[in-house]
């Protein structure tokens, strides 16, 4: 309860800090807008060309006339590049010779088993693994409802995936699987931003020892420990919100790509919103000073950002190294890897709850060191 | 008794703060703390208030060792300190209820006692208005508020009328009277002497860290009272007529403050009837004539050699 009470206070404290408040939410935005603006162009990706892919077709019927429809769609055609042959073997001399990445082959009279409900299949003959060519076939098998046809490749069936349509595939690897500037700087900045947030942690220490509220405070009965997890969890909250008001105008303002999973960029942002104020409360609680504390944030969090990179992409051994003494590397990581590849790195989770773990640890070490 | 302090010690480094302090509190007494800046007082009202550790003695609340007893005796304790302890981004009302709640009060009970600490210090009207825009009295009288909130069973009160107007002064002295006789027992600690002299049942005097005499004013002052002082206001004074009682042999000094006479010499001696009879052999009229009592600055002066405010 006592808690829960301070936490609110120290929140609405925050909140009327208008100034401080008007800072932390701008200077992410003009950091998105400058930074995603000036440097689009280094993650903008070039126009990829379409794969050039042979066809032959001994039949002449419906799935014959459905795959040459298929194959003159805009959205295909921008993909694949369809040459046709009048044999077999003249296209797979092709692929052979590497002129073509792969031959689509229908066998005679595919049309007709598959009109009479047997099941029939798709051949696409290549040299090496092509990871274009699979989901235009089962696009093309899903978008002509053609449900009873198989795709192999190289004579392997392949399982076509029932969930997504080629269209949707076609757009991820284009325009979603490499972030742009706004992208990129959208969640870097933003988390540069939250880093400098630790100034909530340091007001939360700092302002009390101005206006001597901690001399009452400590002389009510009330366990210390408590009063460091309620100033720590209103700091948390008030940067959490910022957080949460920075990612819906990066995403709905700058149409930045957050389209990862909602509930891991939730819980992404709150721990790192944690892990930023306790940092400033350590530092508080070490330096006793207002401008000490910021100066030293400021300081640590510049380098932290930038070993992370998130000024700009840097390469090398020692730069990776360090990159993992920086709680932005692995909230990056995280939510990079989510929304780009749509898998859950559950390393750079877990080393980001580890790191909340420890810095909190150490806020109430220092916290209860310096009250004593 | 409700507080004992025994022997208490305090070091920072090598230097002692406190040397060996012993006092104790009555149930409904004001018992003032009084000496100069430096004394010790701060410290030893921070270690009664759980704030400051200390390295001997002990001191006991209700007959319980603070130390062993922290939460239970800090629910019993209001703090009023000696710097303005608010929250200048809070309005007065949420300062209240910010401390009310950590001394545990809620609901119905928080608001009610929130009611009264504002009326108690003349601060209703401004209970929606942050302390930032408060007059000094204004924001001692809200720091104030705060400590009495949960009625306390003590009231530690640190130089709590440091730095405002005689009004507020004024004020806060009449609210610690009134918190008193509403049965609350109170600390004060203080270097101006008339304040402790006005308000305190008993007092301690401490300097460089030791309590060098305690009792009541009374008690006190009986240190000094083998002297008195004649303050006598005459139409016109001659430096004869001064000469003339300064060779009276139980006369320590005389000197002259505009048209006033002050006289200070030995009780007992009929100073006052051979002063007189002096001034009416020169013809200098009488226009009053004041015997002051011994104060709690001649009783520092007489045990320390110094005045309060050296």
């Amino acid at each position: 309860m006592k808690i829960s009470m301070i936490a609110w206070y120290t929140f609405i404290r925050n909140v009327r800090d208008i100034k401080a408040m008007i800072v932390f939410i701008l200077l992410p935005i003009l950091m998105i807008l400058i930074l995603g603006k000036a440097l689009d162009s280094a993650y903008t990706p070039k126009k990829i060309d379409p794969v050039v892919v042979g066809y032959f077709s001994k039949d002449d019927g419906l799935l014959n006339n459905s795959l040459n429809e298929f194959f003159q769609a805009k959205e295909t055609s921008s993909i694949l590049e369809v040459k046709k042959f009048k044999t077999l073997e003249s296209g797979m001399n092709q692929v052979k010779s590497g002129k073509l990445k792969g031959l689509i082959y229908l066998e005679d009279g595919i049309s007709n088993n598959f009109q009479n409900g047997k099941q029939v299949k798709i051949n696409f003959y290549s040299k090496e693994k092509n990871s274009y060519v699979q989901p235009v076939l089962e696009s093309f098998v899903r978008t002509f409802n053609i449900g009873n046809t198989l795709i192999k490749i190289n004579g392997q069936q392949v399982q076509p995936n029932s969930n997504t349509s080629i269209i949707k595939e076609v757009k991820i690897v284009t325009e979603g699987k490499i972030p742009r500037g706004v992208d990129y700087y959208s969640l870097t900045a933003l988390f540069q931003s939250l880093l400098f947030g630790a100034i909530f942690g340091i007001f939360a220490i700092t302002k009390d020892m101005g206006n001597h509220t901690n001399l009452r405070m400590n002389a009510a009965p009330i366990q210390t420990s408590k009063i460091i997890f309620g100033k720590l969890l209103g700091s948390s909250m008030t940067l959490y919100g910022i957080s949460l008001l920075i990612f819906l105008i990066s995403k709905f303002a700058f149409q930045a790509n957050w389209n990862g999973s909602l509930w891991l960029i939730l819980l992404v942002l709150f721990l790192f919103s944690t892990i930023s104020v306790a940092f400033g409360m350590i530092l508080a609680y070490l330096s006793k000073s207002t401008m000490a504390s910021a100066l030293s944030i400021f300081i640590i969090g510049t380098i932290l950002t930038l070993v992370a990179g998130g000024f700009s992409r840097m390469d090398g051994k020692v730069i990776e190294m360090l990159s993992y003494l920086s709680p932005n590397t692995y909230a990056q990581k995280a939510l990079f890897t989510n929304i780009y590849d749509g898998t859950f790195a559950q390393s750079n989770i877990l080393g980001l709850v580890l790191y909340m773990i420890i810095v909190v640890t150490l806020t109430f070490i220092t916290g209860r060191r310096r009250i004593a | 008794m409700l507080l004992e302090v025994n022997n208490l010690i305090k070091r920072y480094g090598d230097f002692l703060a406190l040397d060996h302090i012993t006092f104790a509190v009555k149930e409904g007494e004001i018992f003032g703390l009084l000496g100069p800046n430096g004394a010790g007082k701060t410290t030893t009202i921070s270690i009664i208030s759980s704030l400051t550790q200390y390295d001997g003695g002990e001191v006991k609340f209700l007959g319980k060792e603070i130390k062993r007893h922290e939460m239970e005796v800090k629910q019993e304790l209001g703090i009023v300190p000696q710097e303005i302890a608010l929250f200048e981004d809070l309005t007065a009302y949420e300062n209240l209820d910010y401390f009310g709640r950590l001394y545990g009060l809620r609901g119905s009970l928080l608001k009610e006692r929130i009611a009264e600490a504002l009326s108690f210090t003349g601060l209703t009207d401004r209970q929606k208005d942050r302390p930032k825009g408060f007059s000094g009295g204004m924001k001692r009288r809200l720091n104030i508020a705060c400590a009495i909130l949960h009625h306390p069973k003590l009231i530690i009160m640190d130089e709590p009328t440091v730095g405002i107007d005689p009004q507020s002064r004024n004020h806060i002295l009449q609210s610690i009277k009134e918190l008193n006789k509403m049965g609350s027992t109170i600390i004060y600690t203080s270097h101006y002497m008339e304040e402790v002299e006005e308000i305190c049942t008993r007092v301690a005097i401490v300097d460089h860290g030791r309590v060098i005499a305690q009792g009541t004013k009374e008690e006190l002052t009986a240190f000094v009272s083998t002297e008195e002082k004649l303050v006598i206001e005459l139409s016109s004074v001659t430096y004869t007529v001064v000469e003339q009682i300064k060779s009276i042999s139980s006369i320590r000094e005389c000197s002259i403050k505009g048209t006033s006479l002050e006289v200070i010499g030995k009780k007992g001696e009929h100073n006052v009837s051979r002063v007189i009879n002096l001034l009416s052999e020169a013809g200098i009229e009488i226009l009053s004539l004041n015997v002051e009592k011994p104060s709690l600055e001649a009783v520092f002066l007489t045990l320390t050699g110094r005045s309060l405010r050296d």
